[in-house]
């Protein structure tokens, strides 16, 4: 061989094995990420991002009935305007998959447990968890019953939901290679979208809302506290609080409650305990474990007498997760055909409006905390039978297939009692070995039923009187809400509104403890009529309602048993303060009212603090009391991350419910704590509780003494994590910190952490967890949106979410309304009035025009 | 830069191999092939990053994969595998012709002599 021939070999061998090495290592999984090629290299992963939407296009779609014009104002929202309504919900479709396309995609395949499908074995138990649920079966029921219902003419509904999720899958359709960055990084490509799927979203958020293990929880205390301790503790109802509904009457002065006279076995309380164990080492449980409150949100209405206008003006702010993207999605939809035109807050994955307005009526929701879900523990009889109603009876089965990533389709069946699934059968995926001996428990919840939440909010949309929204209102099934009203005829109303059940006469615990499912206990005989059996309010004399998850009705209502939980009360307390006292309220207050951070439950305790201080120090306090009560008698309630005596309160108030209640729950073992506002009510008028005594201590510890403990502890703790005796560097903002993490959980696409105003009782909440100095939890939840509706002109009202109305990360709506708007308390115009003939020029960002093919 | 429409990045190697072929000199070939490459994607990176604020993404990249800040170094780490891509395939498009160029004048040999 020539030596030039040699050396071109050589060479040859050699460039090529170099180029497959390289290419070897950009082509495998590198650091929990894709393949690098196919991730960053020109025209793969990255590079297939959708930039922003194109200022002008034009798109011919197949099955459309005329044009329809969509158009997005300087935050992105869309604008939709459509002569026939099936087009109006195509382009609803289409938008939220062009903006929220992977968001819409998460929420489904949690429900239908998909997620191993994507992430791999890891995700298996969450996926067998949500399918025990039976959340998708149910999901997949209502669907059908839907369509017979669609079929023989009984509702209008299931051919524009199609036509919605037509509008989702032409944009899937005609975008597999343009997808969202997350689908690059995970490394899979979205599936089409059913009807199916949309169901299920509003399950997801029937999970969030009414979901929890209080009962078990309950159950527990009982047993470890016994009936009068537990009754100090846990009685309902809540000391202080101002019903929803102001016409069955005021608690006023209150004892706690009368006392809970069944006694708990250990047994059942052994397998309850080992439940509970499982459940809380499940993330996604997590937020109904270890919090244990109910999910909370404000509305209030004010009638023409009230408001500055002459018309009401109703406000509604949501608290849920922050995430990035937020769960709300802005839009406007208008069809001409039957006069739709309706703006407001919906989550992608469903059509129509959740909340918001058309031209005669708005509404807006709070969480209601009826009791929808009981537990029940059964003696098994082998593996196939179970104990009901003193008889052996055999479960029924679901069964499943889950995919899941490199491991193939895996089948999955869950036992059914009579009740509901049998979930403690799904903890042993989480490493519990089997503790429960004989005994299983299973759930019951309105969640495991039809229902018909999207008809209801079908019927809220076109709603043009009080009768008219009534009539919605009854289909108002899962996920129970306190729905506030307001319209342009002057009329504000509010109904608690959600399908409760009815619970058999001399039901142990009346659905605040679990059931003795095998001797029949909890028997649900029923569901409340939504119209004449739940509480409601129309027009009252005060000229206001106002909602903060509070009991919703007085002594007066004495019907049936409605909620087990509510919030403690303070953002009620101080809407009504706010309320109550003002007339002229314009919209301009309203907003100064829904941002407001001044904590109702500091001016409950610092108060009776700053009087202890003085009475227990006189004249010559300590150097570092004298500093700190300094702060605190300067103080103005304003929990402003730039102040100081805000941690001080805070970290207080901790210490304070620590040394109050932990001793006894740890000698008894209880778990939990009460509720702030019971700590609030001892302080007040019990001074000489028992509870302020330290039983693992010789003496006995006067509530004063208590709370004394409990602010030499603060000002150890915050000199230790601020690094400084000084007070004055003790700034909230640097330990109150709010974050809105991305849905994956990537810090690089998520936003903050901010310091932050507010705590978790103000109207502007912002709870966080500074128990921990190694482990400081951010705030994660509060407002997920604000509106403000002006029923004096519709086109003034004003509205905001805390993220941006796109989920790609590179767009500039990724995050806009968060930094430009939320934080600063602004908000945005809703241009409810424009057409496309008159919109604002300088306000449209982009026109897309929908055409028959 | 076409074969930036096709979402086989390997594939990248083609041009470099065929620049590389029809030089004469190896340091010509390897450069032709860097240099094609090299170009090709960066203006297909700058329009991207004009066009779909793509440097956002990288940024983003970067925190996950080094740190904060650190969008330009991705950016660069990808113009440094395209370049490597197009030199290697200038190599190997090199040393493909001078494999193949004493048979190819032979063949031309004998088509020259059975024309004569």
């Amino acid at each position: 061989m020539k030596s030039e021939n040699k050396r071109g070999l050589i060479d040859l061998s050699l460039f090529v094995v170099i180029t497959v090495l390289i290419l070897t290592i950009f082509s495998v999984p590198f650091l929990g990420l894709p393949s690098l090629g196919n991730l960053l290299m020109p025209g793969n992963g990255v590079w297939n991002v959708p930039g922003e939407v194109p200022s002008a296009e034009r798109l011919k779609i197949e099955g459309l009935r005329d044009e329809v014009s969509v158009i997005r104002d300087e935050w992105g929202v869309p604008h939709i305007y459509a002569n026939y309504e099936d087009d109006m919900f195509f382009a609803q479709g289409y938008c939220h998959a062009q903006d929220r396309l992977f968001q819409m995609d998460m929420l489904r395949r949690q429900v239908r447990g998909k997620l191993s499908e994507i992430l791999g074995k890891d995700l298996l138990s969450t996926d067998k968890f949500m399918l025990a649920t039976g959340m998708e079966t149910w999901a997949i029921n209502t669907v059908n019953i839907l369509q017979e219902m669609q079929s023989n003419g009984s509702i209008n509904l299931i051919p524009k939901i199609e036509r919605y999720v037509d509008g989702i899958n032409y944009y899937i359709d005609t975008h597999q290679n343009q997808l969202p960055l997350e689908y690059y990084l995970i490394g899979f490509k979205p599936t089409e979208w059913t009807t199916i799927d949309s169901m299920c979203i509003v399950q997801l958020m029937a999970m969030d809302l009414t979901w929890n293990y209080n009962d078990l929880y309950r159950y527990i205390n009982l047993e470890a506290l016994g009936p009068t301790y537990y009754n100090e503790t846990f009685g309902l109802p809540l000391p202080y609080q101002i019903p929803i509904c102001p016409n069955y009457g005021s608690f006023g002065e209150i004892p706690m409650g009368s006392g809970l006279k069944d006694s708990s076995k250990s047994e059942i309380t052994n397998a309850i305990s080992s439940f509970l164990h499982a459940i809380e080492k499940i993330d996604y449980q997590r937020q109904f474990t270890e919090e244990r409150e109910l999910q909370g949100s404000n509305n209030w209405v004010i009638d023409g007498a009230k408001s500055s206008t002459g018309y009401p003006i109703l406000c509604n702010d949501m608290h849920l997760s922050w995430t990035m993207p937020g769960i709300w999605y802005e839009q406007q939809l208008v069809a001409e055909d039957t006069g739709f035109n309706v703006y407001g807050f919906q989550i992608p994955g469903l059509p129509l409006i959740a909340v918001g307005h058309n031209q005669f009526v708005g509404w807006g929701f709070t969480n209601t905390g009826y009791d929808v879900l009981d537990w029940y523990y059964f003696n098994t009889d082998g593996d196939n039978k179970y104990i009901y109603n003193n008889t052996p009876t055999d479960f029924t089965y679901r069964t499943y297939k889950i995919n899941v990533k490199g491991q193939g389709t895996l089948d999955f069946t869950v036992r059914q009692t009579v009740q509901g699934p049998v979930m403690s059968d799904v903890i042993g995926d989480f490493g519990l070995s089997d503790t429960l001996g004989d005994i299983i428990i299973s759930s019951k919840w309105t969640a495991n039923n039809y229902f018909y939440t999207l008809l209801a909010a079908n019927g809220f949309c076109r709603a043009e009187n009080r009768a008219d929204f009534d009539n919605a209102s009854q289909y108002w099934t899962t996920l129970a809400q306190n729905i506030v009203y307001g319209d342009t005829d002057n009329n504000i109303a509010i109904r608690p509104t959600g399908k409760v059940p009815i619970r058999a006469l001399n039901s142990p615990g009346n659905g605040t403890l679990p059931f003795n499912g095998s001797s029949a206990e909890g028997e649900w005989i029923g569901y409340i009529d939504i119209l004449t059996g739940l509480p409601s309010t129309l027009n009252p004399s005060q000229h206001y309602l106002a909602s903060a998850n509070q009991v919703v009705a007085g002594p007066g209502y004495t019907k049936y048993h409605l909620q087990s939980e509510y919030a403690d009360g303070y953002r009620a307390r101080r809407i009504n303060e706010l309320l109550n006292e003002s007339t002229n309220i314009s919209v301009e207050d309203m907003k100064l009212i829904q941002t407001d951070i001044n904590s109702t439950a500091a001016r409950a305790f610092i108060p009776t603090l700053i009087d202890v201080i003085k009475y227990e120090y006189g004249t010559s306090p300590p150097p570092e009391i004298a500093d700190v009560l300094s702060e605190l008698e300067d103080w103005g309630y304003i929990m402003s991350k730039d102040l100081v005596a805000p941690t001080i309160y805070r970290k207080w108030r901790d210490y304070f419910m620590e040394f109050t209640f932990n001793d006894e729950f740890t000698k008894y073992n209880a778990t939990g704590a009460p509720q702030v506002v019971v700590l609030e009510k001892l302080m007040k008028e019990d001074e000489g509780s028992h509870w302020f005594d330290n039983v693992s201590t010789v003496g006995i510890e006067t509530r004063n003494e208590t709370m004394l403990l409990a602010l030499n502890a603060t000002i150890n703790w915050l000199t230790g994590f601020y690094h400084s005796g000084d007070p004055s560097s003790w700034k909230w903002g640097i330990i109150h910190k709010i974050y809105f993490p991305h849905l994956t959980g990537l810090a690089p696409l998520s936003k903050g952490p901010y310091p932050g105003n507010g705590e978790g009782f103000t109207i502007n909440p912002a709870g966080a967890n500074i128990r921990d100095a190694q482990h400081i939890r951010y705030a994660q939840h509060g407002a997920s949106e604000r509106m403000i509706l002006d029923f004096s002109n519709l086109n003034r009202s004003l509205s905001v979410i805390p993220s941006g109305e796109r989920g790609l990360s590179n767009s500039k709506h990724y995050s806009d309304q968060l930094e430009q708007l939320f934080l600063q308390g602004k908000y945005h115009f809703q241009y409810y009035s424009n057409t496309p003939v008159n919109f604002p020029t300088n306000s449209i960002e982009s026109t897309i025009y929908f055409l028959p093919r | 830069m076409l074969l930036t429409l096709i979402p086989v990045w390997q594939l990248i190697v083609i041009p470099g191999i065929v620049a590389g072929f029809f030089n004469k000199r190896l340091r010509y070939a390897v450069l032709s092939g860097l240099t094609g490459v090299t170009i090709s994607w960066l203006i297909y990176m700058i329009s991207s990053l004009a066009l779909r604020n793509t440097y956002t993404i990288l940024e983003q990249i970067g925190e996950l994969m080094v740190g904060s800040g650190f969008g330009w170094l991705i950016f660069l780490l990808i113009l440094i595998i395209g370049l490597l891509m197009g030199a290697l395939g200038g190599g190997i498009g090199y040393s493909i012709s001078i494999l193949l160029t004493p048979y190819l004048e032979q063949r031309i040999r004998k088509t020259d002599n059975s024309t004569n």
